[in-house]
């Protein structure tokens, strides 16, 4: 049958009761004369039933989630503000989102609707299917509705809708209504704040690896400083001059290498400071490098080659003097 | 004790903040609805869970149409009291389908005088589903028309449509839709 907008209108109306008189005669003239459009009526009162169970499904899966969330929480409700739940503020935006509130109120791709599509059909309408509405009532009769989440039959009550007490709540559209745009600038912030957390974490866990990374370098110098100082501790080094860096004299940029032979000569890796200070040397004829690789001879054992680099150099240094005529006596 | 002024602040609740009001009364009598199925009622504690949950609804749902305006006792004592009909008739469904089990010529016999309500159930699942698959915005504003009884200015102002001529467009765009998507049903059950 062809419905058109007008006898959607009609049939609300008479499923309202709201027709009268020679309205109500036409119509029910219709009902007995046009099975089609009889079946049409009957299609209508069931999209009434369809609608409250469609509506109910939802408030059981709302309570179901809630029940899980009340054993994870203990009994923690989100009680929404502004008389309007979140799951409503989603759906009326997603809603919202869907629909291009232009002319004629178009819906988008996904959900095209056919505008004038003809939907005949050849039967009858069944027997005894269509409700008696001498009560104001839209269907009477048992419903069943079947729980969502295992699919276990539970009764619901007999009543169904009942045309007569249709009660509007205009307070409860108005307020939700003016919610909407709440709805929206509380889902941002939400999204602002849970991107904010994220960068927190981000910044917590760089400050958390940088501190582990500190402590552990430190960990390393101090066992590598407690293992040279064990290694030389019998060794009888006479006191030394030279126990700062060069740079902290002079202004000179020091080398990485030479940096490193410095350190090794103040943590009393004698050594292997030696090797590297020889090396700078050689490379830069450098007589205070001189004087240090002589005193880090000095300080692994190594008194010979100290002996043997003080006189070929002809090195004039009190210091390293004083400590060959102690080390002769 | 409840005063009836607090019991009808709950249909307060549930008219002006629905899903809230369904949770807290949902999280308040759970425990107490469910020891009194499981204890006197002798009803399992699945079950239970699940009787007291469409308890909550049908007090939600009788609220929305209107059945409900007052209560006379606590909210406590009127969930209790749809939780002890639901607890008999599920007792009696349990019974019926023990019987029909062992002997399914009897379930036909049975269900020969009970066909036309077959026939509804059958056509009412057939809606649902259609009406789901259609999903939002033709499920939403069929809810709010046929369920919620909204008027279409009401319904304009709460989606935010143009005018109640785009709302009513709309409708009529949405009931041309399920009419095709309920073919297939009519066409099995011819």
């Amino acid at each position: 049958v062809n419905l058109t907008e007008q006898d959607i209108e009609l049939i609300d109306a008479y499923l309202a009761n709201e027709l009268t008189g020679s309205e109500l005669s036409a119509f029910e003239e219709r009902l007995t004369t046009d099975l089609d459009f009889a079946e049409e009526v009957d299609m209508m009162k069931v999209l009434q039933v369809g609608t409250k169970r469609s509506v109910l499904e939802d408030k059981i899966k709302i309570l179901q989630q809630h029940d899980l969330d009340m054993s994870k929480h203990s009994g923690d409700s989100d009680r929404s503000t502004n008389g309007v739940s979140e799951e409503d503020k989603m759906r009326m935006l997603r809603a919202m989102d869907d629909v291009e509130t232009g002319d004629g109120g178009k819906i988008d791709g996904n959900q095209s609707i056919i505008d004038d599509e003809l939907v005949h059909s050849p039967q009858s309408m069944v027997d005894g299917l269509v409700s008696d509405d001498k009560e104001g009532k839209v269907l009477k009769g048992e419903l069943n509705i079947n729980s969502v989440v295992d699919g276990r039959e539970l009764m619901v009550d007999g009543e169904l809708v009942d045309s007569a007490q249709s009660i509007v709540d205009g307070a409860q559209v108005e307020e939700k209504s003016k919610t909407m745009d709440h709805g929206q600038k509380d889902i941002d912030k939400k999204s602002n704040v849970r991107m904010l957390y994220k960068v927190l974490a981000v910044a917590a866990s760089l400050i958390v690896v940088g501190v582990m990374g500190n402590w552990w370098m430190n960990e390393m110098t101090e066992q590598k400083t407690t293992v040279a100082e064990n290694t030389h501790l019998n060794i009888d080094m006479p006191d030394s001059p030279y126990t700062s860096y060069r740079s902290e004299d002079s202004n000179e940029i020091i080398s990485k290498d030479k940096k490193r032979a410095y350190d090794l000569f103040v943590i009393k890796e004698y050594r292997n400071s030696s090797k590297l200070l020889m090396d700078e040397f050689l490379l830069n004829n450098d007589t205070l490098d001189l004087k240090f690789a002589i005193w880090s001879h000095l300080g692994s054992g190594n008194v010979m080659m100290a002996d043997s680099l003080f006189h070929q150099y002809k090195i004039r240094d009190k210091y390293l003097e004083a400590a060959f005529k102690k080390l002769e006596k | 004790m409840e005063t009836s002024s607090i019991a009808v602040d709950w249909i307060l609740e549930i008219r002006n903040n629905e899903n809230a009001a369904l949770r807290q009364l949902y999280s308040l009598y759970k425990s107490d609805c469910i020891a009194w199925l499981t204890s006197n009622a002798n009803v399992q504690l699945e079950d239970a869970k699940e009787i007291f949950q469409i308890s909550v609804v049908i007090l939600y749902d009788n609220v929305v149409s209107g059945k409900l305006e007052q209560l006379n006792s606590n909210v406590k004592s009127y969930l209790i009291g749809i939780c002890k009909n639901k607890a008999y008739e599920l007792y009696r469904a349990q019974k019926k389908t023990s019987v029909t089990d062992q002997f399914p010529t009897i379930k036909s016999y049975i269900m020969e005088g009970v066909t036309e309500k077959e026939e509804l159930e059958e056509r009412i699942d057939a809606m649902t589903s259609a009406l789901n698959a259609l999903g939002d915005p033709c499920r939403l504003l069929l809810q709010l028309f046929y369920y919620k009884k909204k008027s279409m200015d009401e319904i304009t102002g709460l989606m935010q449509y143009k005018n109640a001529s785009t709302t009513k467009n709309l409708k009529y765009k949405c009931i041309k839709r399920l009419q095709v998507a309920m073919v297939p049903h009519k066409e099995i059950n011819g």
